[in-house]
């Protein structure tokens, strides 16, 4: 049976967000993030993106979330991906980080973000 | 269940087609997300789906506004390979207002399933709508779902999954503009509860000043 991990469940901005989690299995993760942004200015190419780190602080996975913004300042829910990562250390504690990729991406308290882990 | 990841790339041209090679013969869902944009205000807009060059549908959104990118409402699709050689999947304009360029970006991936059958759930709008399941016992599943919505005036716009009356799941989005506008697809982690009886399932909105009509469509799936 397949194991998930919720890492964030629709949890406000703004960013960065940080968290931390012990892996649920050692099995293959693949990382399902998603969310809104919007622009600083019209044209923008919008990138939200979670970086996960080990332990020792090196890095252990990553994922992102994009979109096209044409318009500045309008909230716009970005394209959300399965990416797969490689096995994390069953029983080790990971630090992940949501941030804005990109000056042009703007995060506020009205951009929600969720994080899931399925492990295969 | 296991997830393989096939692509995420930029849109190039229609059709774009592109090659891959399954890790398994069970039945699997296809998930697909991509975004477009309209060449004319008020259009619905979106991205048919082949695989092997057989329909398997389309994603869509309606846009009000012309020029503009935006996500497609993410959908699953049922697939089961015979084989584990090679395939195709090849994405078309599903209307003439559809135009995708570099700007775009198109993904997929497989989703797996064994044992129990998928429970999903296509609708149109407008919501609230309900349908019933039946449950195949108390347990843990992934629940997907996506749609699109909109409100006049703006405002913090929600999209609540209800299963047996209760709220599970919510995506949102705050609406700059009063167009329609898809919300973050989600996948996430519920319980499933036992009933001898169909168990009602359908979406509901956050507030009553979300609306939505016949231009947005819904979807959600159980996976266990």
């Amino acid at each position: 049976m397949a194991v998930y991990q919720v890492l964030l469940d629709q949890r406000q901005g703004p960013l960065p967000i940080k968290g931390q989690f012990e892996p649920k299995g050692d099995n293959v993760p693949s990382l399902f993030f998603n969310g809104t942004a919007s622009a600083a200015r019209p044209g923008a190419s919008l990138t939200v993106q979670v970086q996960i780190v080990d332990q020792d602080g090196k890095d252990a996975g990553s994922t992102s979330a994009i979109i096209v913004s044409n318009e500045a300042h309008q909230h716009k829910t970005l394209l959300a991906m399965f990416i797969n990562q490689k096995p994390f250390a069953f029983g080790s504690t990971y630090t992940f980080y949501v941030t804005a990729a990109t000056t042009d991406t703007l995060a506020d308290e009205n951009d929600y973000y969720s994080l899931m882990i399925a492990y295969s | 269940m296991e997830i393989q990841e096939l692509f995420n790339k930029a849109f190039t041209q229609f059709p774009l087609s592109v090659q891959f090679t399954p890790q398994d013969t069970d039945p699997a869902q296809l998930y697909i997300t991509a975004s477009a944009y309209s060449n004319k205000p008020s259009s619905l807009i979106g991205i048919n789906v082949a695989l092997d060059g057989k329909p398997l549908g389309s994603i869509t959104v309606f846009a009000n506004v012309a020029t503009s990118h935006m996500a497609l409402v993410a959908k699953l699709f049922p697939v089961e390979f015979t084989d584990l050689k090679p395939h195709t999947l090849t994405f078309t304009a599903a209307t003439p207002a559809t135009v995708c360029d570099f700007n775009d970006a198109v993904g997929a991936s497989i989703i797996m399933v064994s044992g129990v059958e998928p429970f999903v759930w296509n609708a149109a709008g407008p919501i609230p709508q309900y349908t019933t399941f039946q449950s195949a016992g108390s347990a843990p599943a992934m629940l997907f779902f996506s749609g699109s919505a909109f409100q006049n005036g703006g405002g913090l716009t929600g999209l609540v999954v209800v299963i047996d009356g209760k709220p599970v799941a919510t995506s949102q989005f705050y609406a700059s503009t009063s167009g329609h506008q898809a919300f973050p697809a989600r996948f996430t982690q519920i319980m499933v509860p036992y009933s001898k009886d169909p168990i009602p399932i359908g979406f509901s909105t956050s507030t009553g000043e979300v609306s939505s009509d016949a231009n947005d469509n819904y979807q959600l799936a159980l996976i266990y």
